[in-house]
């Protein structure tokens, strides 16, 4: 089954005040199977959070479409629930009150969604903190509120923005290999945008390579890793490295199609 | 930190543990009780003042010192006249202050919310933004006379314009990321609004009414002195046309203290419980 369809995604913004035409996706197409963990890796600015906005319906696509469970998306939706880098928790919420608000806005009653509000939180290891408030937890423990309070909403696709790109390297590891478990343990749909290779190899089935702006899909690597996946293991793997390196040649643009890969095109226009 | 570790400890009871010295210790354990707080900042102001008076640098006519003030408290309490004008204030501010509120509020969040609204509303905020509150007082007379309705009129009217205001620069600073997050966890327009604009425009709506509270207050106060038939305001214009130099003294102290009780009793406590305890803003007084 397909969870998400992308297809001849194309997205140009007119800059408000040159009047200029910015085309950040030029044409993106792929799709995600249910239960697939599947990345976005691209050069700075080439508009892979983007394509992400677009599935969550937060942006408007120029041309193309975007279908969830056979269905296209037009506004944003609980069917595709957003783990944001800014982790944008509610601060007056504590952190079971986070954990619940999809399925309070589902109208889900109140013992019955504590009891999976819990659940979730006992998931991503934040059991015994269902009383805090988000400013009282690390940056870690914030971010493990914003996937449980997706999860616990049990969204078609989980959409994941550069989640653990303000965290520190560390801490950084852990959370990469709780995903995996969870994700392994639990089978969530997930999109992924990174632009850490390492991070989009280690944690996905499949990764989707774009070129620089207008963004082309240039090349979607399976990554054929075994689960359940640790850094220990995962490093020493030949096929990890392998991974990592094929990944690194068409970024640093070898292998440039169409508009070629402009990895260090840091554009002033922001589109990611 | 180390104080409450220190208060308790009996005196050299731990050999090798340096204790800090008496003064220093005897100041943090002042600084954390809580009517030294209060009344700590005010002992050098009242000593000056104090000072002042007993040096006949000014002729009493002009100075009064504090013992003539607090005899003049004993004197206008037992008269009953000091309670009578307090609550005649009072009222005529809870109800400035009610409508105010009242009014400011939603239409502050009209604005905010409405492009449309905004842009009708925002030139008409800021021309009456610039005519001050007592500019509006002859007309007021006018048409309402020297009653409790004119004092109203000018306690909202100073009110409204600032808390609309910053009602609009408060949900202008709700981070549109917390609207996404909502809206993709299933909130629609409506809960979006209940559940994230509202509490997360607080901070600002609350220095909002803090503001707005400050400005009704002086605006009472003026109000009084010109509409005046009763009230701090005019108690004092009214000793200074008798030459009672205490009682415009005293009347200066009781807006301080009432300003002082409603922030102590209820917009620090709310805010307390709210944008402090959620971590949007720090607190005033540090860790106290």
């Amino acid at each position: 089954m397909t969870a998400l369809v992308i297809e001849n995604l194309n997205k140009v913004y007119t800059d408000a005040y040159s009047g200029e035409e910015v085309t950040a996706i030029g044409d993106v197409s792929f799709a995600v199977e249910r239960g697939e963990f599947v990345s976005v890796l691209g050069p700075s600015g080439c508009g892979k959070t983007t394509v992400l906005n677009t599935v969550a319906g937060f942006v408007k696509p120029t041309g193309g479409v975007v279908e969830v469970d056979g269905s296209p998306v037009s506004d944003p939706g609980p069917d595709r629930g957003v783990v944001f880098q800014s982790h944008a928790l509610f601060p007056w919420k504590t952190v079971l009150g986070n954990a619940v608000f999809g399925l309070r806005m589902k109208g889900v009653p109140r013992a019955e969604r504590e009891r999976r509000g819990r659940e979730y939180l006992e998931l991503v290891g934040l059991g015994g903190f269902e009383r805090k408030y988000p400013h009282e937890l690390s940056g870690g423990m914030q971010q493990r509120l914003g996937v449980a309070r997706v999860l616990a909403n049990e969204p078609a696709v989980m959409l994941m923005d550069e989640p653990f790109a303000s965290i520190d390297a560390q801490t950084r590891r852990r959370l990469q290999e709780d995903l995996t478990r969870i994700f392994e343990e639990r089978r969530p749909t997930v999109f992924f945008v990174t632009h850490d290779i390492d991070e989009a190899v280690f944690l996905s089935d499949r990764v989707v390579v774009l070129s620089g702006r207008p963004s082309t899909v240039q090349e979607i690597v399976t990554v054929d890793l075994p689960r359940p996946r640790t850094w220990r293991e995962a490093v020493d793997l030949p096929e990890f490295r392998e991974k990592v390196a094929r990944i690194n040649d068409l970024l640093s643009g070898g292998a440039g199609t169409g508009g070629g890969a402009r990895v260090d095109s840091d554009s002033p226009v922001d589109v990611g | 930190m180390t104080a409450t570790r220190e208060r308790g400890a009996p005196a050299g009871a731990r050999p090798g543990i340096r204790r800090a010295p008496l003064a220093k210790r005897f100041w943090a354990v002042l600084s954390r009780n809580s009517v030294f707080r209060t009344l700590g900042p005010f002992v050098p102001v009242v000593a000056l003042w104090w000072l002042v008076a007993e040096a006949g640098v000014f002729p009493d006519a002009f100075f009064v010192g504090p013992d003539r003030v607090v005899a003049e408290i004993g004197e206008l309490l037992r008269k009953g006249i000091l309670p009578g004008y307090l609550s005649d204030s009072l009222t005529r501010l809870g109800y400035g202050v009610g409508f105010g509120l009242l009014i400011g509020l939603p239409m502050g969040f009209l604005t905010a919310m409405s492009l449309r609204v905004r842009k009708a509303v925002w030139p008409i905020l800021l021309f009456f933004q610039a005519i001050a509150d007592i500019a509006w007082l002859p007309i007021v007379i006018v048409w309402f006379g020297f009653s409790l309705t004119s004092v109203t009129f000018v306690i909202v009217y100073t009110i409204v314009f600032p808390l609309m205001l910053s009602v609009v620069a408060g949900v202008e600073q709700v981070p549109g990321e917390l609207i996404r997050a909502a809206r993709s966890l299933g909130a629609g327009r409506i809960r979006v609004f209940v559940e994230v604009i509202l509490p997360g425009a607080l901070p600002a709506v609350a220095s909002g009414v803090r503001t707005g509270l400050g400005y009704g207050w002086r605006a009472l106060v003026a109000a009084e002195i010109i509409v005046g038939t009763s009230g701090i305001g005019f108690m004092m214009f009214d000793a200074r046309r008798v030459g009672d130099v205490s009682q415009v003294f005293l009347g200066m102290i009781v807006l301080g203290i009432l300003w002082y009780m409603l922030d102590a009793l209820i917009l620090a406590p709310f805010e307390k419980a709210t944008v402090e305890r959620w971590g949007m803003v720090r607190s005033m007084e540090g860790d106290g």
